[in-house]
C-alpha cells in the first residue's frame, strides 16, 4: 500500500509539473524580470519592519530562479509541494487506514496552484502558507503536551512578524489538530487570544497597511487590486483538512472495494480540475505579453515571429512586437503588412500605468534610438513592480545612463546589479564602461546609440514621432530602424503626401539607398498615374509584376461584393491591399 | 563543558563588542600631504547637536579611519561601507565639549607600517544648535508614475526615522507639500491627491481634512506657506504640466500653463486674494511670508507661450504688503529680483525667520528648478536688496529646495550633486551676514546607505520637535471622504 501512495504521489507532483511548464514558464518569467533579489542586509533588514516582511524578503530570492529552465518550475513549484507533503505525511501518520485520505493532500495542493496562477498573487504567500504548516507540522511530532502546547502558542507571534497574516490558518487549524478539552484554555483559549494580540500589535504598530490584509491573503495580493475569493481556498482547505485530520483518523472504510474508490476518487478530482479548469485561473493574454516580453528581453526575435504567425492580429501590443521583431532582423521593410499592421499605432502603442507596456513602449523606444524615451518607460514601468526594482527595467536605466554620460547613476544601478545572484556577471562587464567614454564609443550597440543622439531637443511625442525619428536620422543617417519606422509611419497613416515628402528627403542620400519593397510599393500607391516616376526610384520587376497581378485581379473582381476577401487571399500582405481596404 | 564553552562564548561576544565600539586608531607615522577628504569636509561647521557626521571615501573596509581630537577627547571611527562614522554616544560628547571651538580630524590610511595620517585639518562646531527634526517625502525620482511613497521625520540628534504617513495605508495614493508654521511640528498640512483626494490641516492635534478647490481657483491649493500667526496659508493654485526632453541634460519640464496666488483664512476657512496676484495674464506662484506677517513674497512671470517659449518664462521675486488684520493686500507691488533684467527665473522665496535674508533658487528659466541641473540657491540682503550667489554650497548639480532653522543659523537644501538624479538633504550654516558655510550631507548610521537609497528626499523642511500627531487618527482623516468645504471671497 505504502507503494502505491508513494506511486500516486509522485504522479500527481508530475502532473503539477507538467502543468506549470507547459502554461505557466513565461509567467514565471516575468516575475523574474519584474524583480531583484539584492544580497544585502540593508535590504533584508527593512522588510523586519513589516508584517510578513521577512517572507515577502524570501519570496523575492526564490523568485531570482523562476527564469531558469526546469529549476525555475521546481522552486515555483517547491512551496505547493511542502504544503502537500507535510499534509500527505500528517494524513498517512493520524489515518488509521494508513493512509486513505492521503488524496486531501492533493486538493489543497490543486488550491494553491490556483491560487499561484494568478500573477497578482505573490508567491511568497503560498511561501508563508507551507512554512507555517511547516511549524505546525514539526509540533504535531511532540508527544509532551504541554511544551507542545507552549511552543504551539510562543510560535504565534514569531510567524505573525514573519510570515504574515497566514498566522490565522497556523492556529486554526493548529487548534483543531491540537486542542484537548482537558486543557482547553491552553489549546484553545490562549492561542486565539495570542493570535489576536499578535495580529492587532502588529496593525497597530504600522505592520501593515490594513486590518484586512492582516487577517486574509490580501497581504500577499498586489496592493489596489480587487482579489477574488478563491485565493480563500487554500487556506479553507488547509485548515479544514488538517483539523478534520484526528476526526478522519477514527474513519476507516471497510469493504475495501468502496475504500479505493473512494481513494481514487479522491485523486482524480483534483487531477481533473487542474487540467480541466486550471485556464479558468490563468490569465492567457497576459501569458502572451509575457511570453513576448521574454523573447524581447533575451533578443529572441525570431520566437518572437515565430509565435505570432499563428496568432490573430487583433492587439497592438502583438503588431508593436512583430514589427520590433523584424526591423531588429533587419525584415521590416520586406514583411511590414504581413502582419495585420493597423495604423500609426502598430508602430508604437500609447503608453498606459501597465508595467509590461511601459517596458515594450521603453524597448521600441531604444531599438529606434529614442534614448531619452527609452530610459523615462524603463524607469516608469519600474516604478509599477512590487518592490519598485526590477532587472530588466534595471539594465535598460544602466545602459541609457551610459549612453547619456550619467555615470554616477548607471554606477548606482549597477552596484545593486553586482549584488544579485546570477547578474552579476552583466554588472562587471557594464561596470567597465564607466567614466570610460572611448569604450562607449567603441560599444556596438552603446556606441551606435550615443552616436545617434539626436542634435535637436524636443519635448517627447508632443509634435508626434515622426519629428523625433527625422531627428535621430540627423544624427545618424544610418539607422535603418530608424528609417524603417519613420516612413513605415506614413504609409500605416496612408500619409501619401507625407510620404513622398520622406521619399523626397531621404532618398538616394546615406539613410535611403535603396527602397525596400514595402516603399515600392508605397512610391507606385503614391505614383500610380505616374509612371514614368518609378524609374526614379529603381524599382525591381517583382515588385511591378507584383502590383500589375493585384491590379488585372482588382479590376477582374471590381463589382463583386466579396471583393476584399478575394483581394486578402492572394495580396493582403501588401501595401495597396492595407491602402484600399484596412 | 557546556557551561564553560557558553562563557567562552560570551566573553569573546562581550570583547568583540568592546573593540567594535571603540575602534581605537594609533597613529604610527604621518603623510606629507593633504587629505582627500579636504575638499568635501576641512572647514564644514556644525551644529552641536548634531548626529555623527559621515566621513565619506571609496575605500575597502577597515583600511581607512578617522581621528577626531578636541583636547583630552579622542575619538576615532574605521571606514566601513565607504564612510568612516564615529559612534554616536562619543561624537556627542565631543561635540557637546567642543561646542564654539574646531576639532582637529586626521584622515588615516593602513600602511604596512600602521596607520599614517595625512596632514590634519579642522571641523568647526557651532554655538548654535539646528533644529532636532527633518520631515521630508521620500519618492523615486520619477516622472509621472508613482508607487510607494511617504512623508517622514528625521531626528536630526541621531539616526532616527519615523512616518508621518505613508501611503500604504491610503490606497497608494499621491502626498505632499507638507508644510509647517514657522517650524513647528503641532501646526502643519500637507496634501493628498488621485484617491481621497484633499488637504489634512493638522492643528494641535485636531486634524481636518479640506477640498481646497473652489469655483473661482483654477485647482486645488497647491504651494503653502504659513503666516506666521498660523492664522493664514499662502497658497499658489496651478495648473500644471509635464514635458520630457528628448535629449537635454534636464530630463524632465514641468511648468504651469496657469497659477495664481490666494491667502487662505484657517479660522474663517476661505479664500481671498487680491487682483496683483490674480493676473490671468501673469503666472504668480511659491507665496511666501515675512516672519512678521505683513509682507508676502512671491514669483511672477508674464504669460508665454507654453511649450514653445518656455524658455522665456522668467519668474521675478515681487513682494506685496499684507494686512494680517483686515486680510488686505497694498496696492503696489515691489520687484526685488528683476528676471527677465538678468536672464534667470527665481523659485521657493524663503525669508529667514530673522527677517534679515531671503534665500531663493535661481534657474535659467521656468518653475520647477528641482530638474534644472544649473538651478543655484542664491541670497538676498533685505536690509539693501543686494543679491548674491551662495557659491561656497553651490555645485555643477542642482540645488534647490530649502528650509531655515527656527534660528535663522542653518538652512537644509536639496541637490543632486551626488549622482545628478536623487536628491539628497545638505545642511549648511549661515551667518549673521547671510554668508554661508561649507555644507554636509544629512548623516546616516551607515556607509553606503545613500548609494542604495532608490529615493530622493523632497521638500526638506526642518521643525522643532517631532510630528506627534495620532497616527491611527491621521489615517482615518486621510481616507475618509468627508471634507470641509473651502469658500472663496474672490
Amino acid at each position: 500500500m505504502k507503494i502505491i501512495h508513494v506511486c500516486i504521489s509522485v504522479l500527481f507532483l508530475l502532473l503539477l509539473f507538467w502543468q506549470v511548464q507547459t502554461y505557466l514558464p513565461y509567467q514565471l518569467c516575468q516575475l523574474e524580470h519584474t524583480n531583484l533579489f539584492v544580497g544585502d542586509w540593508d535590504f533584508f533588514l527593512p522588510s523586519l519592519n513589516k508584517l510578513g516582511g521577512a517572507v515577502q524578503w524570501l519570496g523575492t530570492w526564490g523568485i531570482q530562479f523562476f527564469d531558469k529552465p526546469i529549476w525555475g518550475v521546481l522552486m515555483f513549484l517547491l512551496p505547493v509541494y511542502g504544503l502537500f507533503a507535510i499534509t500527505a505525511c500528517l494524513l498517512r501518520r493520524k489515518g488509521k487506514s494508513s493512509g486513505l485520505w492521503m488524496f486531501l493532500a492533493g486538493w489543497v495542493a490543486v488550491a494553491q496552484l490556483f491560487s499561484l496562477y494568478d500573477f497578482n498573487f505573490y508567491w511568497s504567500g503560498a511561501v508563508a502558507l507551507c512554512l507555517a504548516m511547516s511549524a505546525l507540522w514539526v509540533l504535531s511530532f511532540f508527544k509532551a503536551n504541554l511544551l507542545r502546547n507552549l511552543l504551539f502558542i510562543l510560535c504565534i507571534p514569531l510567524i505573525t512578524w514573519l510570515l504574515g497574516s497566514v498566522v490565522l490558518v497556523y492556529v486554526l487549524a493548529g487548534i483543531c489538530l491540537l486542542a484537548t478539552k482537558k486543557d482547553a484554555w491552553l489549546t484553545l483559549l490562549a492561542p486565539l487570544a495570542v493570535c489576536v494580540g499578535s495580529i492587532a500589535g502588529a496593525y497597530w504598530l504600522g505592520g501593515c497597511s490594513s486590518l484586512m490584509a492582516a487577517v486574509s491573503p490580501l497581504l500577499y495580493f498586489a496592493p489596489l487590486l480587487d482579489i477574488s475569493y478563491y485565493h480563500l481556498l487554500p487556506w479553507v482547505l488547509v485548515v479544514l483538512v488538517w483539523g478534520s485530520a484526528r476526526l478522519l483518523s477514527k474513519v476507516d472504510i471497510k469493504k475495501k472495494v468502496l475504500a479505493l474508490t473512494v481513494y481514487f476518487l479522491g485523486w482524480i478530482v483534483p487531477s481533473v480540475a487542474l487540467v480541466q479548469y486550471g485556464s479558468t485561473f490563468r490569465n492567457q493574454s497576459n501569458i502572451d505579453l509575457w511570453r513576448l516580453n521574454h523573447y524581447a528581453y533575451t533578443d529572441n526575435w525570431d520566437a518572437i515571429l515565430q509565435f505570432l504567425q499563428s496568432k490573430p492580429m487583433n492587439n497592438y501590443l502583438f503588431m508593436n512586437y512583430v514589427n520590433m521583431a523584424l526591423a531588429q532582423k533587419g525584415e521590416l521593410g520586406n514583411w511590414a503588412f504581413n502582419y495585420s499592421p493597423k495604423g500609426m499605432n502598430a508602430l508604437l502603442v500609447n503608453a498606459n500605468s501597465t508595467g509590461s507596456i511601459r517596458m515594450l513602449a521603453s524597448d521600441i523606444h531604444y531599438m529606434v534610438g529614442c534614448v531619452a524615451e527609452a530610459q523615462q518607460h524603463a524607469f516608469e514601468a519600474q516604478v509599477t513592480f512590487p518592490t519598485s526594482l526590477g532587472i530588466q527595467t534595471l539594465k535598460r536605466l544602466v545602459k541609457t545612463n551610459l549612453i547619456f554620460g550619467h555615470y554616477e547613476v548607471a554606477e548606482k544601478y549597477l552596484n545593486l546589479i553586482a549584488k544579485t545572484t546570477f547578474h552579476k556577471e552583466w554588472a562587471e562587464k557594464y561596470r567597465t564602461y564607466l567614466y570610460n567614454d572611448s569604450a562607449i564609443e567603441a560599444d556596438a550597440e552603446l556606441g551606435m546609440k550615443r552616436k545617434g543622439l539626436s542634435k535637436q531637443n524636443r519635448f517627447a511625442m508632443f509634435y508626434g514621432w515622426q519629428q523625433e525619428l527625422e531627428d535621430i536620422l540627423e544624427a545618424c543617417p544610418q539607422n535603418e530602424k530608424a528609417m524603417n519606422y519613420l516612413g513605415l509611419s506614413y504609409l500605416l497613416n496612408k500619409d501619401m503626401e507625407g510620404f513622398g515628402r520622406f521619399l523626397d528627403k531621404y532618398y538616394g542620400t546615406e539613410t535611403l539607398q535603396k527602397l525596400p519593397p514595402v516603399f515600392q510599393q508605397g512610391v507606385i500607391a503614391l505614383f500610380q498615374q505616374e509612371k514614368d516616376k518609378w524609374e526614379n526610384y529603381n524599382l525591381s520587376p517583382q515588385v511591378v509584376n507584383l502590383y500589375n497581378q493585384y491590379r488585372d485581379l482588382f479590376f477582374k473582381n471590381q463589382k463583386n461584393p466579396n471583393l476584399k476577401n478575394v483581394m486578402v487571399r492572394s495580396y493582403g500582405y501588401t501595401f495597396w491591399y492595407y491602402l484600399m481596404f484596412v | 563543558m557546556m557551561k564553560s564553552l557558553l562563557y567562552s562564548l560570551c566573553l569573546g561576544v562581550t570583547m568583540w563588542c568592546l573593540v567594535s565600539c571603540n575602534q581605537e586608531l594609533n597613529i604610527v607615522g604621518r603623510l606629507e600631504k593633504a587629505s582627500p577628504l579636504v575638499e568635501e569636509y576641512a572647514d564644514v561647521q556644525l551644529p552641536p547637536n548634531i548626529a555623527s557626521l559621515n566621513f565619506l571615501v571609496k575605500a575597502t573596509d577597515g583600511q581607512e579611519g578617522i581621528v577626531l581630537t578636541f583636547g583630552d577627547i579622542r575619538l576615532s571611527a574605521i571606514c566601513k561601507d565607504g564612510a568612516m562614522i564615529p559612534e554616536l554616544d562619543g561624537w556627542k560628547a565631543l561635540l557637546a565639549n567642543a561646542k564654539g571651538n574646531k576639532i582637529q580630524v586626521e584622515h588615516c590610511v593602513l600602511t604596512s607600517e600602521g596607520w599614517k595620517a595625512y596632514q590634519p585639518f579642522e571641523i568647526e562646531v557651532m554655538q548654535e544648535e539646528i533644529d532636532s527634526y527633518l520631515a521630508y517625502r521620500l519618492i523615486p525620482p520619477g516622472y509621472e508614475m508613482w508607487n510607494e511613497m511617504g512623508i517622514y521625520q528625521r531626528n536630526l540628534e541621531n539616526f532616527e526615522e519615523t512616518t508621518i504617513l505613508n501611503n500604504t495605508n491610503s490606497d497608494r495614493n499621491c502626498m505632499n507639500c507638507h508644510s509647517f508654521c514657522m517650524q513647528n511640528p503641532e501646526q502643519m498640512q500637507l496634501h493628498l491627491r488621485a484617491k481621497h483626494a484633499g488637504t489634512l490641516l493638522i492643528n494641535g492635534g485636531t486634524i481636518t481634512k479640506l477640498d481646497t478647490k473652489t469655483e473661482q481657483t483654477i485647482s486645488a491649493l497647491v504651494y503653502p506657506y504659513w503666516h506666521p500667526s498660523g492664522k493664514y496659508i499662502a497658497y499658489s493654485v496651478n495648473d500644471t504640466k509635464q514635458l520630457f526632453h528628448t535629449h537635454h541634460q534636464n530630463r524632465i519640464e514641468v511648468m504651469d500653463l496657469a497659477s495664481d496666488v490666494v491667502v487662505y483664512d484657517v479660522e474663517k476657512n476661505e479664500v481671498v486674494t487680491a487682483p496683483q496676484l490674480f493676473n490671468k495674464e501673469v503666472f504668480e506662484t511659491f507665496p511666501s511670508f515675512s516672519p512678521d506677517g505683513k509682507t508676502l513674497y512671491y514669483c511672477a512671470s508674464h504669460q508665454q507661450k507654453i511649450p514653445d517659449d518656455l524658455e522665456k518664462l522668467k519668474y521675478h521675486l515681487c513682494a506685496i504688503s499684507f494686512d494680517p488684520e483686515t486680510r488686505t493686500f497694498g496696492d503696489k507691488v515691489d520687484t526685488l529680483y528683476h528676471a527677465e533684467r538678468m536672464d534667470k527665473s527665481v523659485s521657493f522665496p524663503r525669508v529667514s525667520p530673522d527677517g534679515k535674508h531671503l534665500m531663493f533658487t535661481l534657474a535659467d528659466y521656468a518653475t520647477f528648478p528641482i530638474w534644472h541641473q544649473e538651478a543655484d540657491l542664491w541670497m538676498m540682503d533685505l536690509q539693501d536688496g543686494s543679491t548674491f550667489a551662495l557659491d561656497a554650497l553651490n555645485s555643477q548639480s542642482v540645488e534647490s529646495y530649502h528650509s531655515w532653522s527656527s534660528n535663522s543659523r542653518w538652512v537644509v537644501f536639496s541637490s543632486r550633486r551626488m549622482d545628478g538624479l536623487y536628491t539628497r538633504p545638505y545642511i549648511v550654516y549661515v551667518s549673521a551676514d547671510g554668508t554661508v558655510g561649507k555644507p554636509f550631507l544629512l548623516p546616516q548610521s551607515k556607509g553606503g546607505f545613500y548609494e542604495k537609497c532608490m529615493n530622493s528626499y523632497n521638500i526638506p523642511e526642518l521643525i522643532k520637535g517631532k510630528v506627534d500627531v495620532n497616527r491611527h487618527e491621521l489615517i482615518q482623516q486621510a481616507l475618509s471622504e468627508e471634507k470641509k468645504q473651502v469658500t472663496s471671497r474672490i
